[in-house]
């Protein structure tokens, strides 16, 4: 039975009234701004609860499905070493950027800490330095990829909101070369650009410089010999159906 | 089609090769032919997956292996040469995954089976080779010597190897011949620029990584890549710096005039192919190498060094 | 009639045999590819050994000595076995040395052929030869066993140092899987003897474990808790130059989860043992086992880890695996009565 709008108390801040609120983060807190049970109204802090701050279980389940998939098959062998992030290109920059760690909460499941780091997640440039330097071979860069399907399939609002620009041009690359076989890069700079919003720029100087000295020596027109491999449907078809086929999180139907 | 002769070698020149990276795929072709090999391209091939595949499991093999059958299928030759570092290792890594994953192997071969092109399975006894490696291991540095006829001498080159060319070990290195280039610490294109004359600079981002592939989605990373690796070079004297990756010549080269309104002057200095400093000191013009290509301009800086 | 007995390599476990043999009167034949005996300890001027300090010239020294005066045993220097032929349940042996060939019958033989240290440059991030402050513990040994413990590149003490733990071992990437067991311990021994030479340097150890098996941990503890020794946790990446002469290890540190890049005076690579270029030579002459580290492989591990895969043929010390100078004394000591008892019985 919901209560009249004037009845409302007003509320608060989600845990304001917390002492020591600093301590606690704001994914542990669960307080529902309106709440009324059995016709009593306990909205706000009068529902407060707070999560325990100590993890409590390891989810091996997790493991199980990046160890299923072709780039998380090696996720076993990780013994957090750290010679993955040591070696990392993109982690001096984006220091929350941590291959290993990464690996180590796919390893336990621990999906509460994971999910503090989508937003970096997806940086991995993907220069292989720590699978070449990686002492059990456990492959960390194509482990960044497995990490994209787990967030992917376990956070998919974040996904939605935080990288989205990443989907966007994940599905103009996914079109153009399962789609048709072949890159046409200039489309793919053009498109991407307009997804991203960032059709302005296109117009800017250097960009316009660029565009011009191709229209000028002719490479902008080579984009037609590029043409599309003969026979590529079958192909196509066959990748596809493969692809829906698998039972692993690399089913990107599921 | 005819099967290849002894001095042909089937050859993939990739998406970006054939657009927007002609001086690369050009050169490439002059250098090999001059150096008594002829580059075929292989008909009908289709794109890597450039590592936008990877997680797609199989289907991330399927892509290159597909070029590799061609290859096999349509030219009679198990190897296949290609110059663009992502394409070579997007081959590479599907053939070790393969060799070394029985499963994978079959499960390539199920979509193989499914698309029905070729009337055959896929076995992975070929090679995927890289032009740097192909042409240092197939025809040496001597040869690289004797073709030479206008030296660069005085030119100070950047060797710029990024990532993908010598990493990882597990892809590049395989039981068998050939000898590969040292993964932490290459040689051979520094090799080959010595032979035609040339002077390479230490610069210490000889290996690092332009961060081509997030250039999309995050320009902020390889901007400030390449600007460390620009200005190093740069600092330690170098007039140009010689790449083997159309995908870093996106980055470094395409990119450069954002990079410098960004960074400033430190991060400005021309960019070229290994193969088009080759074609030059092989006797071939400036035009035939396509330097007007780039947009880093090296003409000039060419120019200035009197070529 | 006494019992001729062949021994092969003349290291730590090699001449521990030998000198046993002699004492029972058994004539020993001692091949030693090098000039002189004594092994790694000897070739490197080994100078205080764990675990506790003491001067190794009480043990190799002491080795060296007895088996020089042990009245029944032939020490061939510069010398190998050139060639090798079973005979019955006995042996010819062909020694080649500077002063010919010999051929001998054997009732016996003692594989003793030991290990070679990791080459460091084999794995370029870590820029040995490149860099003159970077050494391994191999280096250091031979410098403070020559009284010469300075940096490499200007003869200054230095102001700070980092070893560095398991190079060219549990590394899949390099090809050797296994733990070289003394490392850690040769390397704590080395942070304390650094303390001790230059209080002033601040010592540093990057490890992933620190595995002082055993009693070997009262040498670790003592290094942290009487020379203030700090261990960091994570494994370094690569080694670049840095300012002012100084190398930069660059790291994670796992604990607090974060990329570091630390300039140091110098670093010591721990750099591990391996089989070397011996052991397959060996394996193939004389017909006994590799295993899949590129050691030589006992014909049950446990039950006999002295017994090489051929009866008659014995193993001893570093040849089977890395162990520390008193496991390969023991084995020495092992495949001596096992030697002897084959060559009674077959006599
Ligand atoms: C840096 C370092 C420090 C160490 N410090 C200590 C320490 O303080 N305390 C400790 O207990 N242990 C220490 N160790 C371990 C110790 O060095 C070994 O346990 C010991 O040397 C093994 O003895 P060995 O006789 O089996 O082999 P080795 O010492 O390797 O001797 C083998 C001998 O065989 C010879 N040889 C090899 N092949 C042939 C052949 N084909 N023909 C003829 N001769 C051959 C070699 O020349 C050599 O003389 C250390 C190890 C290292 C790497
Ligand atoms: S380098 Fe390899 S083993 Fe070490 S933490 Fe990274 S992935 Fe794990
Ligand atoms: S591949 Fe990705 S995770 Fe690995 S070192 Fe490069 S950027 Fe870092
Ligand atoms: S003893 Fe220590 S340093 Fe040596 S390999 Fe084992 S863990 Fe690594």
């Amino acid at each position: 039975m919901a209560l009249k709008k004037q009845e409302q108390r007003p509320v608060a801040e989600k845990g304001e009234h917390i002492i020591a609120r600093h301590l606690i983060e704001d994914d542990s807190i669960k307080e529902e701004k309106n709440l009324v049970i059995d016709g009593v109204d306990v909205s706000g802090r009068w529902n407060t609860f707070i999560l325990s701050r100590v993890d409590s279980e390891f989810d091996r389940s997790f493991f199980r499905e990046v160890k299923d998939t072709v780039v998380g098959s090696r996720i076993n062998r990780c013994w957090q070493c750290g010679m993955c992030t040591a070696s990392c290109t993109v982690t001096p920059l984006y220091r929350r950027f941590n291959p290993r760690a990464f690996i180590y909460m796919m390893q336990l499941g621990n999906l509460k800490e994971l999910k503090k780091y989508i937003d970096v997640a997806w940086r991995c440039v993907g220069c292989y330095k720590c699978s070449q330097r990686c002492p059990k071979q456990v492959n960390p860069a194509e482990m960044m990829e497995a990490l994209g399907l787990v967030i992917k399939k376990y956070f998919p609002e974040e996904v939605q909101s935080k990288l989205k620009v990443d989907e966007d041009v994940k599905k103009i690359y996914d079109d153009m070369i399962l789609g048709h076989g072949r890159l046409d890069l200039a489309k793919l700079h053009t498109s991407a650009m307009q997804k991203t919003g960032r059709t302005k720029e296109l117009l800017g100087k250097i960009e316009r410089d660029a565009i011009f000295k191709m229209a000028k020596d002719g490479r902008a027109f080579s984009i037609l010999r590029l043409g599309k491999p003969h026979n590529w449907n079958s192909s196509k078809e066959a990748m596809g159906n493969y692809l829906k086929n698998l039972n692993t999180i690399e089913n990107s139907e599921a | 089609m005819d099967k290849l002769s002894e001095n042909q070698a089937a050859y993939y020149p990739g998406c970006a090769l054939l657009t927007i990276d002609r001086a690369y795929n050009n050169s490439s072709k002059l250098v090999s032919k001059k150096m008594g090999v002829e580059l075929v391209e292989i008909p009908d091939y289709n794109c890597c997956g450039i590592g936008e595949m990877k997680s797609k499991g199989a289907a991330s093999m399927y892509m290159p292996l597909r070029n590799m059958m061609l290859a096999k299928n349509r030219l009679g030759s198990k190897n296949l040469v290609m110059a663009c570092s992502v394409c070579y290792h997007e081959f590479r890594r599907s053939i070790a995954r393969v060799r070394e994953n029985k499963n994978e192997l079959e499960t390539v071969n199920a979509i193989f089976k499914e698309a029905g092109e070729f009337g055959e399975e896929y076995i992975p006894d070929g090679e995927a080779r890289h032009i740097l490696e192909f042409l240092y291991n197939e025809k040496g540095v001597d040869e690289v010597k004797r073709n030479t006829v206008k030296p660069l001498t005085g030119l100070k080159v950047a060797p710029y190897y990024g990532c993908l060319y010598s990493r990882p070990s597990m892809y590049t290195f395989t039981d068998k011949k050939p000898q590969m280039d040292n993964s932490e610490r290459p040689r051979f294109m520094h090799d080959f620029l010595e032979a035609i004359g040339a002077e390479t600079v230490f610069y210490g981002n000889e290996v690092q990584c332009c961060g081509g592939r997030n250039l999309i989605q995050d320009e902020e990373t390889s901007f400030t890549l390449c600007s460390q690796t620009i200005s190093k070079a740069k600092k330690a004297g170098a007039d140009v710096i010689a790449l083997i990756c159309p995908k870093c010549a996106g980055a470094l080269d395409v990119n450069q005039p954002k990079i410098v309104e960004k960074f400033g002057k430190d991060s400005e200095l021309p960019i070229v192919y290994l193969t088009q400093l080759m074609a030059l000191a092989f006797g071939f013009s400036k035009k035939e190498a396509e330097f007007g290509d780039m947009i880093s301009d090296p003409l000039k800086a060419l120019k200035e060094k009197g070529f | 009639m006494a019992e001729n007995i062949l021994v092969v390599g003349g290291g730590p476990a090699g001449l521990n045999a030998a000198t046993m043999l002699s004492e029972l009167g058994v004539n020993v034949a001692l091949v030693e590819r090098d000039s002189f005996i004594g092994g790694n300890p000897k070739k490197f001027k080994y100078k205080f050994l764990f675990p506790d300090m003491q001067p190794a010239d009480n043990v190799i020294g002491e080795l060296i000595k007895k088996t020089e005066s042990g009245g029944n045993i032939k020490v061939y220097y510069s010398s190998e076995v050139s060639d090798f032929k079973e005979n019955g349940k006995k042996f010819d042996a062909t020694i080649k040395s500077a002063e010919g060939s010999e051929t001998k019958t054997f009732d016996s033989v003692i594989v003793a052929t030991g290990f070679e240290h990791f080459d460091p440059a084999r794995d370029a991030k870590y820029s040995y030869q490149l860099f003159d402050d970077v050494i391994d513990i191999k280096d250091l040994e031979r410098m403070m066993g020559e009284n010469n413990f300075v940096r490499p590149s200007n003869g200054q003490p230095p102001k700070n140092v980092a070893f560095i733990l398991c190079v060219g071992s549990r590394d899949r990437h390099v090809g050797n899987q296994y733990c070289s067991r003394v490392c850690c311990t040769v390397s704590v021994k080395q942070a304390i003897e650094l303390r001790e030479h230059f209080p002033d340097c601040e010592v540093y150890i990057f490890y992933m474990d620190i595995r002082t098996y055993g009693f070997f941990e009262d040498l670790y503890w003592q290094a942290m808790e009487e020379h203030d020794v700090q261990i960091v946790k994570g494994r370094i990446a690569e080694i670049t130059s840095g300012p002012d002469n100084t190398v930069v290890c660059k790291g994670e540190d796992t604990l607090l989860r974060g990329p570091f890049e630390i300039p140091f005076d110098m670093v010591v690579l721990a750099s591990g043992m391996e089989g070397g270029s011996q052991s397959p030579e060996i394996s193939k002459k004389l017909g006994i086992e590799l295993d899949e580290h590129g050691f030589l492989k006992p014909e049950n591990i446990t039950l006999s880890p002295f017994k090489s895969n051929k009866a008659g043929i014995f193993l001893a010390g570093a040849c089977t695996g890395p162990k520390a100078i008193s496991d390969s004394i023991t084995e020495g000591a092992a495949a001596a009565m096992n030697a002897y008892t084959y060559a009674v019985k077959n006599r």
